[in-house]
């Protein structure tokens, strides 16, 4: 479960209720740094919720959030967020973008437009750099969008479903970038999908969130082995790991079938 | 037996009443449309309505308040105007166009010092303007006066700044200290006479042409539209009579006049009487010799005047508007 | 068989064309006599007037004077109406203490102005600058509020993610992700400025077209009065051009 030692994100009796709606409910949990996590569950247990509170775009209604030793009450950039649709400045290009959160640092231009191509070519986008996004397709929107946050070394990465709007091979191209990113800068991310697949292809953990209110039903370690090619993914522990998480993920999706039907 | 007599004279009086009408009161009273303002040149026009002249000549007079000559003078080309007195600085510039669809049919009166050039702050001659601001409105009877004094004290165009203010804002204008000096006619003329500190440089006897053919900046002449004219011959000369002893009015009995303008005016009784005495109110039999006279070479040299100060392009002949038709009996 | 799609050529040829056209329809109405020259003149006195006009100096006198003017007005009222706007798009509260003070000028024309601007500026040139910041300034303001307002706000959630603190955010983000919707309304704007440039004008000028306009119609001299009303149309749409131009700069990254 643990890997070596420090605690990146503690999160502390987390409540978000929005009047009488409880997005979640008691929600602890301990990431360490380096982790792969993974937080899996229906459409609308709140995992997006969590992720807001963590970034600070959020306040939470009851509990706290400590970040790297720091109590999260206001937006970090320590926390760099990658959304689904992108977020990327149409009026600047790739490298402007990239470049952005070290302009907001006040970091001289020379050297940050250097930075900047480096993230660039390490989500192989070389050559792009003086396009707007709207000449873009939507994979490489979304690599800018990881060089971005990559550039303003952040201690977490999170992600939110960034690879949904994305057609399959896209998605498994930029699904291996980002675990060799993951692999050589050992950054602590956290990842939202709804994909099994996903989940087991990508994490170090696993978190399985329950219907609304949610709160963390499953914690499983991911013990596949690296890399996870065609081989693991056809391996009898990758259909045992399924299959545990494939009926946790079932009964939680008709509770909240049921529960929004009233 | 007594009441016999009475009786019979009211009879009589009320039939010879009756024979002294003319005949367009028995028939359906006729509508024409004026167009006029607070200005003395339409005291006759509003005098014969508020008299009762008009009415005992069988004509309706609808009245058009008009702010500029132009405007009204837009109107009688347009058709919405029948008759109108107008400066005839507006009559000339259409007339200088070619523009054919009035005639003047009569002169109302002859004024002095019913406009002028009045300054403040410790200006006290024409010669103190120079390189002060002088408020007027352009294109009017005051802008030519303005032309013509500064023209024979020998200034250059740009030595008086002149500004176009409309009539209506040059009393603030003088009173805030935004202009030096305004040039105005009655009634924004007597206001601003009124205000403190300020000095009469000059008035429109002091018009070039007033010391030689006693024709001031802005002489009136009484128009009507030539369509109208020509279908209505009649009304146009019965409602000149009836306009005619509106004159007499004021020329004979002017505080009687002076009670029933102050409502077309708001002047206070002291300056509407001073009014109505500053013209020279003209009767129909003057008119024959006015419209064929001298006066009319003095418009003519008015009409010169205006091209010499570049007012307008070319200087029309005067008497090809002339009507005299309607004057007589 | 599919048409092929005109053209462009072959559009503005059409469009020249029908101008052509229009011209010489007007000029054989007003030779034929069916107009009265001093209703309508033929646009070959309007011509004969520009070109009499140009040589003795005056025409583009007039034409800098009303174009001043409209500039000055104009640009004064963006340079506050953009920063106060994006101020108002942002902060709820600052919106609600304005939004009286906005309703209330908002629907005020400008030649209502003219009274209490003289009072306070007198006959002078910043007087007519006034005329038009007046007519301009509440609903550039307006405009600004919008368009800011319209802003993608996950592109703020992400600019602050990256560490932009607020005025790096209006600086950053709000004012180039709103620029587009800003300079379409500012070419309304501008239109909106030449109205109050000639109601400045009929009060207190010397020059201008809005004064050319007005003494000409003082003298029925209409050829003056059309062709100030051209001048006005054809400066309008240089300035509309020269607008598009900067529009395509700055907007470059829409396509």
């Amino acid at each position: 479960m643990n890997q070596t030692g420090k605690t990146m994100i503690s999160i502390q009796g987390i409540s978000k209720h929005y009047g009488d709606f409880k997005a979640l409910e008691h929600v602890d949990l301990e990431i360490e740094k380096g982790e792969f996590v993974v937080l899996l569950g229906a459409s609308g247990c709140g995992k997006s919720t969590l992720l807001n509170l963590v970034t600070g775009f959020d306040r939470p209604t009851g509990g706290r959030i400590v970040v790297n030793g720091r109590e999260v009450n206001k937006v970090d950039p320590h926390c760099g967020m990658v959304f689904q649709q992108y977020a990327l400045f149409p009026w600047l290009t790739v490298i402007d973008n990239v470049a952005f959160g070290l302009k907001m640092k006040g970091i001289a231009k020379a050297e940050r437009l250097e930075v900047a191509q480096r993230y660039i070519e390490m989500v192989g986008l070389r050559g792009f750099e003086q396009k707007f996004p709207s000449a873009l397709s939507g994979g490489m929107r979304q690599r800018v969008s990881i060089a971005r946050v990559l550039a303003n070394d952040p201690d977490v990465i999170l992600l939110d479903e960034p690879f949904a709007a994305l057609d399959a091979m896209t998605r498994q191209v930029l699904q291996d970038e980002l675990l060799q990113i993951y692999e050589k800068s050992k950054k602590t991310i956290i990842f939202i999908t709804h994909s099994i697949d996903e989940a087991l292809l990508l994490s170090t953990r696993m978190l399985i969130m329950s219907a609304r209110p949610g709160r963390v039903v499953m914690d499983i370690h991911n013990d596949l082995p690296l890399p996870r090619n065609a081989e693991v993914q056809l391996s009898p522990r990758y259909n045992e790991l399924k299959s545990q998480i494939w009926g946790t993920v079932q009964s939680e999706v008709m509770r909240s079938l049921q529960a929004s039907s009233h | 037996m007594f009441v016999q007599r009475r009786d019979f004279i009211q009879r009589c009086a009320l039939a010879s009443l009756t024979a002294a009408l003319p005949l367009g009161a028995l028939a359906a009273a006729q509508g024409l449309n004026y167009g006029g303002s607070a200005w003395l040149g339409h005291y006759p026009a509003y005098l014969a309505m508020s008299e009762g002249y008009l009415k005992e000549a069988g004509i309706v007079q609808d009245w058009q308040m008009f702010g500029t000559s132009s405007a009204r003078m837009s109107a009688v080309m347009s058709g919405g105007v029948d008759i109108a007195c107008t400066g005839i600085v507006s009559a000339l510039a259409l007339m200088s166009r070619g523009a054919r669809h009035f005639s003047i049919i009569a002169i109302p009166e002859n004024f002095g010092r019913v406009e002028g050039i009045v300054a403040r702050n410790g200006i006290k001659s024409i010669a103190d303007l120079k390189g002060k601001k002088l408020g007027v409105t352009f294109a009017s009877s005051a802008h030519l006066l303005v032309l013509d004094v500064l023209d024979r004290a020998g200034f250059k165009p740009n030595d008086v700044t002149v500004l176009n203010v409309p009539a209506p804002e040059l009393p603030a204008a003088m009173q805030s200290g935004q202009i030096d000096a305004a040039a105005a006619w009655t009634p924004q003329f007597d206001s601003i006479l009124r205000q403190s500190g300020v000095t009469l440089l000059a008035d429109d006897t002091r018009f070039s042409l007033y010391e030689s053919h006693k024709v001031t900046p802005g002489p009136d002449v009484l128009v009507v539209r030539k369509a109208f004219a020509q279908k209505n011959p009649a009304l146009v000369k019965a409602y000149l009579k009836a306009y005619f002893r509106a004159s007499e009015l004021l020329r004979d009995k002017p505080e009687e006049a002076a009670r029933a303008l102050s409502k077309l005016t708001q002047l206070p009784a002291e300056d509407q009487m001073a009014s109505v005495k500053g013209a020279e109110w003209y009767t129909l039999a003057q008119q024959a010799q006015i419209l064929q006279g001298p006066y009319m070479e003095g418009l003519q040299k008015l009409a010169d005047l205006l091209v010499k100060h570049k007012q307008i392009d070319k200087a029309p002949v005067v008497k090809d508007w002339i009507d005299a038709s309607f004057i007589g009996a | 068989m599919i048409a092929k799609p005109p053209s462009r050529a072959a559009l503005l040829g059409t469009s020249a064309a029908s101008v052509v056209l229009f011209l010489v329809v007007w000029e054989a109405c007003c030779r034929a006599g069916l107009v009265d020259p001093i209703f309508l003149p033929p646009p070959s006195a309007v011509l004969a007037k520009a070109l009499q006009m140009m040589g003795e100096g005056t025409l583009l006198g007039n034409v800098l004077a009303s174009a001043r003017r409209v500039m000055m007005g104009f640009l004064a009222a963006t340079a506050i109406a953009i920063p106060l706007g994006i101020m108002l798009g942002t902060s709820t509260y600052a919106r609600a203490a304005f939004d009286p003070i906005l309703s209330f000028l908002r629907p005020l024309p400008s030649m209502s102005w003219i009274p209490l601007s003289l009072l306070w500026f007198g006959i002078t040139e910043t007087q007519k600058y006034s005329i038009v910041f007046m007519g301009t300034f509440a609903p550039a303001l307006v405009y600004v509020i919008e368009a800011t307002r319209n802003i993608d706000p996950l592109l703020i959630r992400a600019a602050q993610n990256l560490g932009a603190s607020r005025w790096q955010v209006m600086k950053e983000v709000i004012l180039p992700g709103s620029l587009a919707q800003i300079l379409s309304g500012l070419k309304v704007i501008l239109g909106l400025a030449w109205t109050c440039v000639i109601s400045a004008e009929l009060v207190a000028a010397r020059e201008g077209l809005g004064f050319l306009i007005m003494n000409g119609k003082e003298f029925f001299q209409t050829e003056v009065v059309v062709l100030g009303m051209v001048l006005i149309s054809i400066t309008v749409l240089l300035t509309d051009f020269v607008f598009r131009l900067i529009e395509n700069r700055v907007l470059r990254w829409q396509r």
